[in-house]
């Protein structure tokens, strides 16, 4: 791939420092995260693909970065409002009716009432209350988001890719099946990671952890004495075709190692990490 | 002050400049730079499924794609029962300047406003996104002379070729004929016809094909450009609302458009090819011939002064005024940090 295909960067909006991310209580953290789950099981009852529920992570998360989701009792509101609007902004359109019965269903399930979850029906009191509140949540979201409803997620740029690295069908289908897999962890373990990092750096993180986990070399022509950019037609290395620093990558890598304890040890991670650095050296 | 309540009182309405199927259009004055906006109202209260749809496809289009023949947008702020969005303020759409006979349109006036169009579609086509209303009213002309597409409520991303969208596209006069046989699979074609009938409108000083119902719009086209062979348009018989009609033979293009080039012609006829898959990219139709001889494209600025030679302007800034400044919904919520506040998107 001739390196002017290098894709150009855009300016980061939305992404936070790490001390910025650091600073919101561990507690609020924990929330966050139960909400995103939330959010992923409700779209599963809802059929949508996985991609608007990752959308409306993303969504929440900056919403908790602007706004702490307090009180509670609105944050449910705030999750169901984000995976709505996630809907609309990505074409996948769902009934306000639906999203309100599924998303009552999931939140209510296992109370003392409702151990299967409260049905709410169209045309009932309960259903007017439940819209009316999702509405609300939805506007709220929005406002305070600035209409700022425009995100880049991963999964495009992991299947590129793989395409582009995986040297036979299957090892392509092999990368991006693992990278999606983990991406998909990713929003439930660690949403903040998706504020702290582009789209592009994530995916080519997961890309590499995907080759390391499989031993996969991926394909690089650098040459050795790293004056590479004078053949135009070598294929660039993995972390150069979306311009990714290699310390950004590490450091994608540690946080989702972390949502993988205690299957990976510091040492393991430590290991593979060196073993990418060297084959690159 | 609450953001939104201070974001409502920056800008001043002074007049209704149009009304659309989402909202109502307003000029305004931005306190904070003393420059001219149009804000687009659009509801969002009473709406059955809650924020409309084609007012978030609009605000995540013109978030992503930015050019100088697209409609910049400025801003968005919502209150309790709107969104608004706030666009550069235009002073004319093409519809207005087609239809004001006292504005005598020459060949290089033509040429720069197709330009522009073309440059503006192209831009959108490379980043995926189909228009999908292309018409003289939702072309706007800047206080610069610039031509900029605007209302991308229909607009869609089209990244699968073998995706099905509705038919229901298009205003009726500038729709792509496969789009009158019901498919719901296309492409880039059905803007590139929309620009063809915005060109042949600009030379005729007319709508090419006003027809008055989907039969009647292609009974319309077939008597200017011929009915299809299925070697011109292949599988044109298997579309899922095709209807046959007696063969018409193809009349000349010079009995219509008497005072157009031979390139001009040529081109309009690559716009209006009846295979869609065969049609003019807009790439492909910025470096057309026509484009390259004399006379060549005028500037934006000698198509302004064209357009403020004619009686639109002597009629405007006269039409409604409104009271300044609706009342507003406080944005209640409480800010986390005050730094990571000011992170919002300066558009």
């Amino acid at each position: 791939m001739a390196q002017n295909t290098l894709v150009e960067n855009k300016q980061p909006l939305w992404l936070f420092s790490a001390e910025e991310i650091a600073s919101i209580p561990p507690y609020e953290k924990q929330f966050v995260r139960k909400l995103a789950a939330y959010i992923i099981v409700c779209s599963e009852w809802l059929s949508l693909p996985l991609p608007v529920a990752h959308y409306a992570v993303v969504l929440l998360t900056r919403y908790d970065m602007l706004y702490d989701l307090e009180p509670r009792t609105e944050a449910p509101y705030i999750a169901a409002a984000c995976l709505f609007l996630a809907c609309k902004v990505q074409e996948t359109h769902k009934r306000l009716r639906d999203v309100v019965f599924w998303t009552v269903k999931v939140r209510t399930r296992k109370s003392r009432d409702y151990p299967g979850g409260e049905e709410v029906l169209e045309g009932s009191v309960r259903y007017v209350e439940e819209k009316e509140n999702l509405l609300s949540a939805e506007r709220d979201v929005l406002r305070c988001l600035h209409f700022d409803i425009f995100l880049e997620t991963p999964h495009s740029s992991i299947v590129q890719l793989a395409k582009i690295y995986g040297n036979t069908r299957e090892n392509q289908r092999m990368l991006a099946q693992f990278a999606l897999n983990v991406l998909h962890d990713t929003y439930v373990s660690i949403p903040f990671l998706h504020i702290r990092y582009r789209a592009k750096e994530i995916a080519t993180a997961l890309v590499a952890f995907a080759a390391a986990m499989y031993d996969y070399a991926l394909p690089d022509k650098t040459i050795e004495n790293g004056q590479s950019g004078q053949n135009e037609s070598r294929l660039v290395a993995f972390h150069e075709y979306f311009q990714v620093n290699r310390i950004v990558l590490n450091e994608i890598w540690k946080r989702v190692l972390d949502c993988y304890e205690p299957e990976y040890s510091s040492e393991d991670k430590t290991n593979s990490l060196s073993k990418e650095e060297n084959r690159h050296r | 002050m609450s953001e939104a309540n201070h974001r409502v009182k920056r800008y001043q309405k002074e007049k209704v400049l149009g009304e659309g199927t989402f909202g109502i259009v307003n000029k305004a004055k931005d306190t904070k730079t003393g420059q001219y906006v149009a804000i687009k109202k659009v509801r969002m209260g009473n709406s059955k499924d809650g924020v409309a749809i084609p007012a978030l496809r609009e605000i995540k289009i013109l978030q992503d794609v930015r050019h100088e023949n697209l409609i910049n947008l400025l801003d968005v702020f919502g209150t309790s029962s709107n969104i608004n969005l706030v666009f550069d303020y235009c002073i004319a759409d093409l519809e207005q300047i087609i239809k004001d006979k006292t504005i005598a349109l020459s060949t290089a006036e033509v040429k720069g406003a197709l330009k522009m169009i073309l440059c503006g579609v192209a831009k959108l086509h490379e980043n995926w996104v189909l228009h999908r209303d292309l018409k003289p009213s939702n072309i706007l002309m800047d206080t610069q002379g610039v031509l900029k597409l605007t209302d991308f409520g229909l607009s869609k991303l089209f990244a699968s070729p073998y995706r099905k969208y509705t038919n229901q596209v298009v205003t009726r006069w500038y729709r792509a004929p496969e789009l009158l046989f019901g498919a719901t699979q296309y492409g880039t074609g059905i803007d590139m016809w929309s620009v063809g009938c915005i060109f042949a409108e600009m030379m005729l000083r007319q709508p090419y094909f006003p027809g008055d119902s989907d039969i009647d719009q292609l009974s319309k086209i077939y008597s200017a450009l011929g009915t299809p062979t299925e070697e011109e348009w292949p599988g044109v018989a298997a579309l899922p609302a095709y209807v046959e009609f007696t063969p018409k033979p193809r009349p000349p293009m010079r009995q219509t458009f008497t005072a157009a080039s031979d390139e001009a012609l040529d081109l309009l006829n690559q716009f209006l090819l009846f295979d869609p898959w065969k049609r003019i990219s807009a790439q492909d139709a910025l470096n057309h011939p026509y484009f390259k001889k004399p006379p060549l494209p005028c500037s934006p600025n000698q198509f302004l002064e064209k357009v403020k030679s004619g009686r639109l302007f002597l009629d405007s800034d006269s039409r409604y005024s409104l009271n300044q400044v609706e009342t507003d919904d406080p944005l209640s919520k409480r800010r986390r940090y005050s730094d990571l506040g000011k992170r919002r998107l300066e558009f």
